[in-house]
Formats: structure tokens, sequence, C-alpha cells
């Protein structure tokens, strides 16, 4: 589903001198599989997060979305691509915190052309999937950060989208809920989800079904 | 509290831009007040500058059916000043002008023609000589008192002029005394001397049909406005009876002087006013809103020192030390501001708003520019510094914290903008109407075309030609020969009074073939004297009948032409041409039947405001008159050397006559524009500075709000808004804000415009047109406030915003 071939990232230093973050990256994802991406700071695990998200659009090298040539696309093209094909999960959740759960899970609807009634029926369903429809009026700072990371992710896949892209999913949460939500990739995984998590954890790498070790902007 | 001080003036320095913009914002609040405030302190609040202003009154006459505040005739003065109980002196004027010195030293001086018991009635005793005597007054002396400017400008304070003989119009005057300085009446217009009135118009004064003559006088000790003013109308009353022939219809009634002399200009001031209080609200609220965003920049600070004990009051304290601070920087460039401002008052303000010259910065408008300043100030900086002084510790202090700003934050910013653009857009509308109503006072067409047509003030020295009909006649009827010859002119005549020249003169009558209602009940109609070739001149059209020509010559047919209007009000509309009228004079042997020959078109003549009035004109050789207004249509706009060829052509007549300056009719006309063109101007430039101050308001709320949710604008670009989406959001959490505020500045509008019904000309108050123009204009406005911010919004980095590694 996804091929990455000789990407790479940098930063101008001054002098003409660079800072890479990513070098010479080649990588292929099958659709389905599940990926942990792990090393320690500063290696460009969030920045090849990014990549893959398509937010950075500062790298070059060849990168393939299905049939795809991402780097041919223009930015505008990309994020109509994005929207379709890719959900994003943050180790800070990220809910907006003026909105309620519902208003939380209807934003990426809400920018995806659906009709009110769609968006009402999908939202119902994500609510119900996830357990949280006790919880639709509250606001993020009413949750725990369990329950946080939950809107988190269902407002992820509500759009369906073939990528969740999670970074460090489980970092600012306690064991037993970091649990709960990799249990969640698992069973998203298992519905034909193809997932790319960004962790420090081995335990929650071993979710995964392989793990890709960056160092230094290097896959190693 | 001096370390709190200096704390503040050090964060201000820390924060130029911020302490620049509020001073600035400050500035332009209090600058325009303080200039503003110092007119009305100079025109409306200052007591006149006479010893007991309040006993002042003025005395005028109304007449029946017309407007209030006529003037009178000298034998009813006399009978008021000698029967009333309840006014201790009153005097009589008239505006004059004469010739001091004779041939090119020859100046024209303007000055006042009055009884003597002015100098009673005033109170101010000379500061050299002394004034004249009611001996002096009778006799008709030819005595003149001169005023401080005079005495410096013409006889550089010679301290010998008393008893020194001047020529004034051709006659020897003797100078008796000189008033101090600032001594003038009327308190207006340019005032240079006083002369014994009889013995100006010594054959107007014996005429009690003669209304030329306006009257002020002091009350009794104890005696109030009300009671003088029920004991005149009584005295009026008795005269009614008395001398039903010059009386009819007319009663007299006082006024405190104070009220008649800034009665006419008040509605425009307390707009004024109440526009330049609205430029210092929208100002307040500005600073307001940097008050409240810094405020929130400093949360963590605040957290700190509460976490290190300071008290809620203690940071109110400091803060609000930091908005005085501000209110006094912004109070000291807002009275630079109004000085510079008060200049331009000076020079662009109407000549008839009484004692515009005494405007000054004094120390009443620096109090009240800075109790305004601090008031408005601490009024507005109270707000923030409560809502920032009692912070969540815990919140605040965690690392990274860029300060949460609550609810309360965003709905006080959203009242201070609803408030802005609602202040906008009343003084939009305000000024919307007064701009419309004055280009369609520039737009009225006044009867005649004024461009290229030069006018010249011509009086003949009453020493040579008063009482000289036939040489008064052979003067000018020379000059008007000798003029349309000059090169350029197209051609020549003369009239008096002049439209727009300030002078206006009416005449009863009476029409022939008619029952005559007796003459105390004869209508009026304005009475022009016309020589030459005034209509074609002019371009007053003709409409049936002829002009006058050179068979209504002295011994000819006595002949009238009339206007428009006074064929619609006396002839019902019907054909006037071969009627007759007879023009009330104060000799009987005059009133002959004047058969009308022509009807011309109407024409204006005070005002372009004022719809045109019943007008009868006689031809020069059978109503010769000392003065004439001679009028020059040309064939360009600027033709050099026509002034010295007119002035050499009045010379080969007689040496001896002073000639003034032209004047373009065009000139004229804009004089009596100026008073409404400067309400435009005050008002408009107001509106302006509340729409630029509502606009930065606008957007530094929305920048503000941008750098407070950059993160926001990431997590959703994250989750797949587009760049438009941001904008979209930013524009539409705007403009709900600003609508509310148009909605309610449109309902004050329409509500408040009506008290300014009686500025406007030719537009309603509540004009559709310029109440949309003034929507769209607001809205233009905001929107671009918006974008400009909003478009930062769209060029949030969501990896940036998210803080990724």
């Amino acid at each position: 589903m996804i091929r990455l071939h000789n990407i790479e990232r940098s930063y101008p230093l001054g002098r003409g001198q660079m800072f890479y973050v990513l070098r010479d990256i080649d990588l292929d994802i099958a659709a389905g599989d599940f990926v942990s991406v792990m090393g320690p700071s500063g290696a460009g695990k969030s920045t090849l997060l990014h990549i893959l998200g398509m937010h950075d659009h500062g790298w070059t090298g060849e990168y393939f979305f299905d049939e795809t040539a991402v780097h041919l696309l223009k930015a505008k093209e990309r994020a109509t691509l994005r929207n379709e094909q890719v959900g994003f999960v943050f180790q800070q959740y990220h809910l907006l915190d003026d909105l309620t759960v519902y208003e939380n899970l209807d934003i990426p609807l809400s920018y995806r052309h659906y009709s009110k009634g769609e968006r009402a029926a999908l939202v119902a369903d994500a609510l119900d999937r996830f357990q949280i429809v006790g919880k639709k009026d509250l606001y993020p700072r009413q949750l725990s950060g369990g329950q946080q990371q939950l809107v988190g992710v269902a407002r992820a896949i509500i759009a369906s989208p073939k990528l969740l892209l999670a970074d460090e999913p489980t970092g600012n949460l306690h064991s037993s809920q970091g649990e709960e939500i990799m249990e969640l990739f698992r069973r998203l995984n298992e519905e034909g989800v193809t997932i790319v998590q960004v962790t420090h954890s081995e335990k929650n790498a071993s979710y995964g079904k392989r793990i890709i070790q960056l160092r230094d902007g290097w896959i190693v | 509290m001096m370390g709190d001080l200096r704390f503040a003036l050090r964060m201000l320095a820390k924060a130029p831009g911020f302490a620049i913009i509020a001073t600035l914002t400050l500035a332009l609040g209090i600058g325009a007040n303080s200039a503003i405030f110092s007119v009305i302190d100079a025109v409306l609040l200052r007591p006149l500058p006479f010893p007991k202003p309040n006993e002042l009154i003025a005395v005028w006459s109304k007449v029946q059916g017309d407007t209030e505040r006529e003037t009178g005739s000298f034998p009813d003065y006399g009978d008021i000043r000698d029967q009333s109980q309840t006014v201790e002196s009153l005097f009589a004027f008239t505006r004059a002008s004469t010739v001091l010195g004779t041939g090119s030293d020859a100046k024209e001086l303007f000055g006042t023609a009055v009884t003597s018991d002015i100098f009673r009635v005033l109170g101010i005793p000379p500061l050299l000589g002394r004034t004249f005597t009611q001996d002096e007054d009778r006799t008709g002396a030819r005595v003149i008192v001169l005023t401080y400017d005079a005495w410096q400008h013409y006889f550089n304070r010679d301290p010998s002029i008393i008893g020194r003989e001047v020529l004034c119009s051709l006659r020897p005057y003797t100078v008796i005394g000189v008033m101090p300085p600032g001594y003038r009446y009327p308190i207006g217009p340019r005032c240079e001397y006083f002369m014994p009135l009889q013995q100006l118009v010594p054959d107007s004064v014996k005429n009690r049909s003669s209304h030329f003559l306006r009257l002020v006088g002091r009350l009794k000790p104890g005696a109030s406005v009300k009671q003088a003013s029920a004991e005149i109308s009584a005295i009026g009353g008795r005269m009614e009876k008395q001398f039903p022939d010059s009386n009819t219809g007319r009663t007299y009634y006082a006024i405190s002087l104070h009220h008649d002399l800034v009665g006419d200009v008040r509605p425009a001031l307390l707009t004024i006013v109440s526009a330049v209080v609205l430029v210092l609200l929208i100002a307040c609220a500005n600073v307001a809103n940097l008050l409240l965003a810094r405020a929130n920049q400093r949360r963590r600070e605040i957290a700190i020192r509460t976490a290190l004990g300071a008290s809620r009051l203690r940071i109110v304290t400091q803060l609000l030390i930091e908005g005085v601070v501000l209110a006094i920087l912004g109070a000291c460039f807002g009275l630079l501001l109004a000085w510079w401002g008060i200049d331009l008052l000076r020079l662009f303000g109407p000549r008839d708003v009484p004692r515009l010259d005494d405007i000054q910065i004094n120390a009443v408008v620096i109090v009240i520019a800075l109790v305004a300043a601090v008031a408005s100030t601490l009024l507005f900086a109270v707000f923030p510094a409560l809502q920032v002084s009692r912070p969540n510790v815990n919140e605040s202090l965690q690392e990274g914290s860029r300060g949460a700003v609550g609810p309360e934050s965003h709905r006080a910013r959203s009242l201070l903008i609803i408030a802005q653009v609602a202040l906008s857009m009343l003084l939009l509308a305000g000024a919307g109407l007064l701009i419309k109503s004055f280009s369609n006072l520039r737009a009225t067409n006044p009867g005649f075309e004024p461009s290229q047509v030069l006018t010249l003030d011509l009086a003949l020295p009453r020493a040579k030609y008063a009482d000289l009909p036939l040489k008064q006649q052979e003067f000018f009827e020379r000059l008007d020969r000798r003029l349309r010859t000059l090169p350029g002119v197209e051609a020549a005549g003369g009239v008096t009074p002049l439209p727009f020249s300030g002078n206006d003169r009416a005449s009863s009558f009476w029409i022939a073939g008619r029952p005559d209602p007796g003459s105390g009940n004869h209508p009026n109609a304005s009475h022009l004297t016309v020589m030459g070739d005034y209509f074609r001149a002019m371009h007053i059209p003709l409409l049936t009948g002829r002009a006058f020509d050179s068979r209504d010559g002295r011994e000819g047919m006595p002949v009238v032409m009339v206007n428009e209007a006074f064929v619609k009000k006396f002839f019902e509309g019907r054909d006037a041409l071969g009627q007759h009228i007879i023009v009330d004079h104060a000799e009987k042997a005059k009133d002959r039947p004047l058969e009308i020959v022509g009807v011309v078109g109407n024409t204006r003549h005070e005002s372009l405001a004022i719809d045109p009035i019943p007008e009868f004109y006689i031809p020069f050789a059978q109503d010769p008159d000392r003065r004439m207004y001679l009028v020059l249509r040309t064939s360009s706009e600027k033709l050099t050397g026509l002034e010295n060829s007119a002035r050499g052509a009045i010379h080969e007549i007689d040496r001896d006559i002073y000639v003034p300056n032209l004047k373009p009719l065009e000139e004229l006309i804009g004089i009596t524009l100026a008073q409404p063109r400067f309400n435009m101007m005050l008002l408009g430039v107001f509106a302006g500075v509340a729409m630029t101050l509502a606009a930065i308001g606008i957007y530094g709320v929305i920048a503000y709000t941008v750098t407070q949710r950059t993160k926001e604008f990431g997590i959703r670009m994250a989750l797949g808004a587009q760049r438009s989406d941001m904008l979209q959001m930013i524009l539409r959490q705007s403009f709900s804000v600003v609508a509310i505020g148009l909605a309610i500045g449109l309902l004050a509008a329409l509500a408040l415009t009506r008290l300014m019904a009686s500025l406007l000309y030719g537009v309603s108050a509540h004009d559709f047109s310029i109440y949309a123009f003034v929507l769209f204009v607001l809205s233009a406005a905001a929107l671009v406030a918006s974008y400009l911010p909003a478009r930062r919004a769209m060029k949030v980095d969501p990896m940036v915003a998210l803080r990724y590694e």
C-alpha cells in the first residue's frame, strides 16, 4: 500500500550545511500491516509519521500510496488524499477543548463533505462502537486521559481511513489504559485498518506485526 | 507604590509596540476630545467677556407668520428703552463699514454703528480717552471710538491718538477713545470701531417701518429674562395698537444674550461633542482589548506572584498603575494633538461661530483631558486586571503553558468589538448623512450661474453722494457703460443687495386694483434694485415679458420685474404681466404704482438651504442707491488684469472712491457653506478615526485569537481541514460578532440621527442608501481587518502547531 524510496528530510543549518532528520529511507508497508516504529528521541520517528501522513512536504524522494505518486502531487491533492485515506492519533490526544465529545468526533467528517444525516449516523456509530455514548455531551477536560485517547482514536477512524497513524498513542496513559488502547488497535488492524505507530514501548510494539528501528535518521 | 510604578515603566519599555499603540490610540481619543472641549469651553461654556454677563439680554422682534429674531426700528427701540422697568439700559446697533484715509493708503474698516448706551450696557471703561455721550449720540457728532486691535494695527498704538482727526469715508472724525484688548461687539465678526448710529443713518432712525437694528440690554438687578421678555412683549403690544401702519403683527421679546449668541451653533456643537465622546469610547475599548491580551500573556507571571504570596489587591493595583501610566502618556500626546487640532479648527472653522478665535488649551481643558484619560483608562483597565488577578496557579505554571484563555475573556473581547462596531456604525451613519446633506446643498441650483462671475461691493462715500440720487445714478451708469467694454467682460450689471452677500432687504407693498388691507397688513417681499445687464450677467432666465432697458429711465413709466415665487404667491401662478404693485416708501409721494413688465426665474438669496422667496426688482434709475454690487460675467475663470482695469475705470470717474477687491460669486456662496462643510468635515474625520480604531480593534482581537488558537488550527488541519476551511471559520466567527455590532449600531443610528435633523438638507435622517453604504463600508473594513490575521491561520503548519520533535 505504501512504498517509500530514498526519502530524505533535512533542515538548513546555515553556511550551506544541512541537518538530516531522515536519510535514504526505503520502506514498503502492505495493506493490513501493523508496523511499530521505534528508536531513541531525535531518531526521526515522528518525522517519518508526518511524511506518511502527508503533513510534511519538505522531503525528497519517492512516495507511492497505493498506485498514487504522492511526491508528484500538489499540496491540495495531497490534502485530499490524506483526508480520504489517513487517520491520526496523537500522544497529547489533541481534542479541541471547547467542543464536546460528539462535536470532536464530528470535526473530521465536517471537512469531508458528508451530509448532515450521514455525519450524525457515523458519529452515533462511533459513540456506540467505542462505548462512549454516555460521554457525548462532555468536554475533554471532563474525561480521564484514557477516555480522551479513546475519543482520539474514534475520531481518527470515524471517516474510515485505510491507514491509521499513531504517535506515541499511550505515552500519556497509565499502563491499564495503554493496554486498552493497544487492544483497540489490534482489533482495528484485524478489521483491516493498516496501522503505523511510533512508540518507545517494547510491549506496545509487540502488538504490531513488525518493528522498524530508526537511529539518527537511518533505518537500522 | 514607587516599586509598582518603576515596574510598570519597565514593563512598558519591554513591550514598546504595545505601549506605542496604546498611547497613540488614547492620544487620538483624548486629543479629539480636548480640541472639541476647548471649542465648547470657548463658545458655549465660558461666560461673555463683560461684567455680570447673566444680566445681558438680546431683544428681538417677531413678525406674525414670519421667522423669529427680526430686527427692530429705532423708534421702537426708543420706546422699549424708555418704558421698560426691568431693563436698566438698552443699546441699538447695526454693522457698518468705513474707509479710513484716501487714495492708495485707504483701508476698509468694519465696525458698529451704535447708540451710546453700549458702553453702559457692556460696562467696560475705555483704555484711553472716553466713549461718546448721549448728547453726541443725539446731535450726530462725528466721533469715533477705536478697538484695541484697530489702534494697534492702523495707528501703531500711538498714545497721542486721542483728539486726532481721521478721515472716514471722506469725512473728518475725531478719535475720542480706545477700548481695552478683547473688547468688541458684536463678538463674532471683525469689529474695529464704534460710531454714533444717528449721524450715519439720520433718515432711517426716524422711520418706525425701517427695521434694521439689533438691540442688546442689561437687566436691572433682580430682574429675570422672563420678566423682561414679558414686559417688552407688553410694550410691543401697546406699540402695535399705537402704530398699526408699521407694527401690525410685530411683537418684541427678550432672550439671554449668551443663548442668543450660541443658540444657532449649539445643535452642531453638541452633535460633534457626541461624536468625539464616541471616538474616545472606541479608543478606550481598543486599549481595553490590548490590556486584556497583555494580561492574558502575563498569566504565568501573575501566577508566580500569587504563588509567592501577592494579594489580589496588590496585583490589581500593579496592573492599574500600568493603566494610569498609559493614560498619562496618552493625555500628554493627546493634548499635543489637540494643540495642532485647534490651529486647524481656527483655520477651517466657519466665521459665524462666535468666539472661534478665543479657543485655546487652558488649565480647564488640561485638567479635563487628564481626568478623562485616567478615568477612562482605569475604567477599562479594571476589568482585565480583575480577570487575570485570580489565576489557577497550577494550570498557569505548567511548563509550556501559553496561558489558557477562559471563555469569559473571549466574551469580554467580543463585547468590546460589538461596542466598537456599534459606535462606529452610529458615527459613520451621522457622517454619511452630513456628507449627503452637504452634497445636496452643493448641488442645489441657486437660480443663477455663479461660475465666472466676479462681484465688487462698491459704496459711494456719504460725504460726496449722500442724498444725491442723480449723482449716484450718473456715477453708476457711467461706470456700467465703461465696465462692459473691459476686455474679457461678457456682461456687466449691478444689484443691491447681492445674493449671498449677507445682506437682504424686504419692503412691504400692496397690489393695485385690490382692496388695500391697511399698511400694517401689507405683505413683504424681497426688494432688489438692479442695473445694466444684471440678469444676463447672472444667467437668470427671463420667463415672460421683458427685461429692463433704456425705456425704464428716471422719467420713464415706473416698472418692476418679479420672480416666479412672487407670481405664485401673490397671483396664484396666473399671468402677472401688466399688473401693478405699490411699494411702501417712507415718503408717501414715492408710492406710485409700478407695472410688472417681466417675470424672471427664482434665485436663492441668503443660503442654498433656504427656498427662493418672492422677490421684486426695480430698475436702478428709478430707485438709485449709494451702494451697488457690481456683477461682471467674464470669459474665463481667471482674468489677469481685470481687477486693475475695473479699479482704473472707477477712478477715471472719481478718484476718491475706495475700491475693494473683486470677489468671485462662487466664493460668496462658499462662505454660506462653511458651517455645513465644517460639521461634515469634523464628523467625517471622527467617523474615519472611529472606523480605523474599530478595524484595528478587530484586527487585534483576531490576530490574538489566531495566536492563541494555533494549536487548535494545527489539530483541525491534521484532521483534514483545508486552508480555506480555516479562513472561512475565522471570518465566520469574526462576522458573527461584527454583525451583532452592526445591528445594534443600526438601531442606535436610526434612533439617534433624528436629533441631527436640523443639520440636514434634502436628506432624511433615515436615508436608506446612507445606511446601506455605511453597512457596506464597515463590513468591508471588518472583513479586511479579519482577513489579514486570518491569513496567518491558513499558514499554520500542523507539524509545528502540534510541536513534534
